[in-house]
């Protein structure tokens, strides 16, 4: 359990990081288009992490968060109650 | 048993390699200007190569185009979701 908040640490650290270009221009913006920002290089990780953990490249790491999951059959059972 | 775990061991930094090369070959795609990283795909496909050539020396064939030795060599292996021919992730490995 331990390991895995570690794991979940490494995503915020590098966006704290020059890893994560936080772009604020981009330029010919259309409505209803999704805009990526330009990945730059940065570190790896080694051959092994990389195949366990999906990727290779840190800044692309996140693991899906098992507490998210928490709040949907509270919502569910809310909005049903409202219905009543 | 000695020889099974090397097996495994080269199996496990075969997958690790190729996982390498792919991922960032999809990188390049975006960025094929980048020096540096295409360096890094050239070390792992050489590495991939050796790596798989080894094994294959050893170990028998890992895919279609691997050569034989006789008997042919293709149906002598565990089948890829048969135990046998699967490793295990140690939970922190670096």
């Amino acid at each position: 359990m331990k390991q895995t908040e570690t794991k979940k640490n490494i995503p915020q650290n590098l966006a704290m990081s020059k890893c994560i270009p936080q772009e604020t221009v981009i330029e010919n913006v259309r409505l209803a288009a999704a805009y990526v920002p330009y990945q730059y290089i940065c570190t790896l990780f080694t051959p092994f992490e990389a195949l366990r953990r999906g990727t290779a490249f840190p800044e692309l790491y996140s693991p899906y968060k098992g507490e998210d999951k928490k709040c949907r059959p509270y919502q569910l059972e809310t909005s049903k109650k409202e219905r009543i | 048993m000695k020889n099974e775990m090397n097996k495994m061991e080269l199996l496990k930094q075969i997958s690790a390699a190729k996982f390498m090369m792919e991922d960032l070959s999809l990188f390049l795609n975006t960025h094929p200007t980048d020096r540096e990283t295409i360096v890094e795909y050239n070390y792992y496909v050489k590495e991939w190569r050796d790596l798989k050539e080894n094994y294959e020396m050893n170990f028998g064939m890992l895919s279609d185009d691997s050569l034989s030795c006789y008997p042919w060599q293709w149906i002598s292996e565990p089948w890829p979701w048969e135990n046998e021919a699967n490793f295990k992730f140690e939970k922190e490995e670096s």
